[in-house]
């Protein structure tokens, strides 16, 4: 077989080279359908395949993070006795005040109404210019408010998200991003009162515990199952997503999830030990020269 | 509003460029300036105009704006009063705009904070976003974690959140891995009692009489006496 690359003649080279291409792409179908019905008698073989090749993924290949958390005691003695303890092991049912920056547009007040909606026992009050952040921190610890989140915005649409723990419990920014309201979700359900299930997927090391603690404080204690209504917070590479479904369980192997409420994106950018300060020094901080590893990843 | 040519000159009096408060123009200039907070009047005499490093007089004003003025007066006495007029001017905006740096220092923490925008990281945050989102597979992570709940009974023994034919199959379908599980442990029973077969060949039962060298001087005695007798 002459070699095409050495044909001059371009309308010959073309030819040639269209007859390799078509040869090369039944050969691979072949060798594919072979495998697929060999496989189909032999479910084995399949198994052992996949077992041998396994992709790398930017999950498998994670830098190694010393602080991330499997079953530790001294882990498990910090948390008896962190902010959040008042919650695990009292049960203190969570109030929450929602909100927003000065000066708000509408699509913050629908965000805002999304959220009151997600989180029983949650009140909104509109933003009185007068009022800085501290005197809200203030007035919420007078009034028993056990967690303040206050929505910002930038150009007329919600950008982040700063979640106060009270009394002087952790504060957290997050960036919001791609907001979808429930109207906009097609085919969504309609939420009823009843308390939610939470899922909280993949918060391993020590910041992601602290935060995914956080966001366990927000929900109340015992879940009504009844109401068959589950809220997940996934952690994937650092941004945190949110989602509502109604589930039923079709069979042994399958649910069926039925997407109610909004969903939104969140990436943590500091943390900060105390209540809001301004000033104060931050836990953790995000800073984009820390991220100069694909691979490396802090939740 | 009038405009007119600018003048670049640090030390103009008026901003404006004409013949009248030209600095370079003119022998004899005054200016009012602030560096750091503090304001200070400067003066050009002919008499120095030989010598450029030192040509103008810094001299320091009180902080208190009456008495500036009449430092002002005083330092600039039988000048035109074009110059102290100016001069005069400078001094009020200059102290004025000082007041309002203050006072908005003061608020500075109640203001909102200005972050910039930083394009190219958006950018990058927002693709990363998308393909975390790809490889999240919410849906089907959401149904492994309820399916796994269920199984392990964490909604107890006749959950709410199941139908009945659901709860049924998946009940049945763990005795059937507990009989799996059993047959198993019948193996395990086995392999346990050759165990412990093989545990008690290790043991042995020993008396308690321990063997010290003076029993067995006894022995020996007595199996020489059984001799002598028996001779």
């Amino acid at each position: 077989m002459v070699e095409i690359n050495t044909i001059k003649n371009k309308l010959k080279r073309d030819e040639l080279f269209l007859k390799q291409k078509t040869a090369k792409a039944k050969a691979k179908r072949d060798r594919r359908t072979a495998l697929k019905n060999e496989e189909a008698s032999n479910p084995e073989k399949k198994e052992k395949r996949l077992a041998e090749n396994v992709p790398n993924t930017l999950e498998n290949t994670r830098e190694f993070d010393e602080t991330m958390v499997e079953e530790d005691e001294e882990v498990a003695a910090d948390e008896a006795t962190d902010e959040f303890a008042q919650y695990f092991q009292n049960g203190m049912t969570p109030k929450i005040l929602i909100t927003t920056s000065k000066g708000p547009s509408a699509s913050v007040y629908e965000f805002a109404t999304e959220l009151v909606d997600i989180f029983p026992n949650s009140h909104f009050v509109k933003r009185r210019p007068q009022f800085e952040m501290r005197h809200i921190v203030e007035f919420s610890k007078n009034r028993d408010f056990t967690d303040v989140m206050i929505i910002n915005e930038d150009k007329k649409e919600p950008n982040a998200l700063t979640l106060i723990h009270l009394p002087d419990g952790p504060t957290a920014h997050f960036k919001l991003s791609s907001i979808a309201l429930s109207k906009e979700i097609e085919g969504h359900g309609r939420t009823s009162s009843h308390k939610p299930e939470l899922i909280l997927n993949n918060f391993n090391t020590r910041l992601g515990h602290t935060i995914g603690r956080m966001f366990t404080a927000l929900f109340p204690h015992v879940p009504e199952f009844q109401g068959r209504q589950v809220a997940t917070l996934h952690n994937q590479r650092d941004f945190i997503f949110f989602r509502r479904h109604r589930y039923m369980f079709k069979n042994a192997k399958r649910v069926n999830l039925q997407e109610l409420g909004p969903r939104f994106t969140l990436k943590l950018k500091w943390l900060q030990k105390g209540t809001f300060d301004r000033k104060g020094e931050h836990e953790w901080m995000f800073k984009p020269e820390m991220e100069t590893s694909r691979r490396k990843f802090f939740l | 509003t009038a405009s007119g040519n600018f003048c670049r000159n640090e030390y103009n009096a008026t901003g404006l460029c004409n013949r009248q408060s030209c600095p370079l123009a003119n022998s004899r200039y005054a200016t009012v300036r602030e560096q750091n907070g503090i304001i200070y009047l400067f003066v050009k005499t002919p008499e120095r105009a030989h010598s450029p490093a030192k040509m103008w007089e810094k001299i320091k004003l009180s902080k208190n704006y009456a008495q500036a003025l009449e430092q002002i007066d005083k330092e600039l006495i039988y000048w035109p009063n074009f110059n102290i007029h100016k001069c005069k001017q400078r001094l009020t905006k200059i102290t004025q705009y000082l007041i309002k740096m203050r006072k908005l220092k003061l608020k500075a923490d109640e203001r909102p904070k200005l972050v910039g925008i930083k394009k190219k990281i958006d950018r990058r945050e927002a693709r990363r976003e998308v393909k975390a989102e790809a490889a999240a597979r919410l849906d089907k992570a959401i149904e492994k974690e309820l399916l796994d709940r269920l199984k392990s009974h964490a909604y107890g023994d006749a959950p709410l959140n199941v139908h009945e034919d659901v709860w049924k199959e998946i009940l049945e379908g763990e005795k059937g891995e507990f009989e799996v599980d059993s047959d198993q442990t019948d193996e395990d029973d086995s392999q346990s009692e050759a165990e412990e077969d093989e545990e008690d060949e290790e043991r042995e039962f020993v008396s308690d009489q321990s063997e010290d060298e003076e029993d067995m001087e006894d022995m020996f005695e007595k199996e020489y006496e059984h001799e002598t007798v028996s001779l």
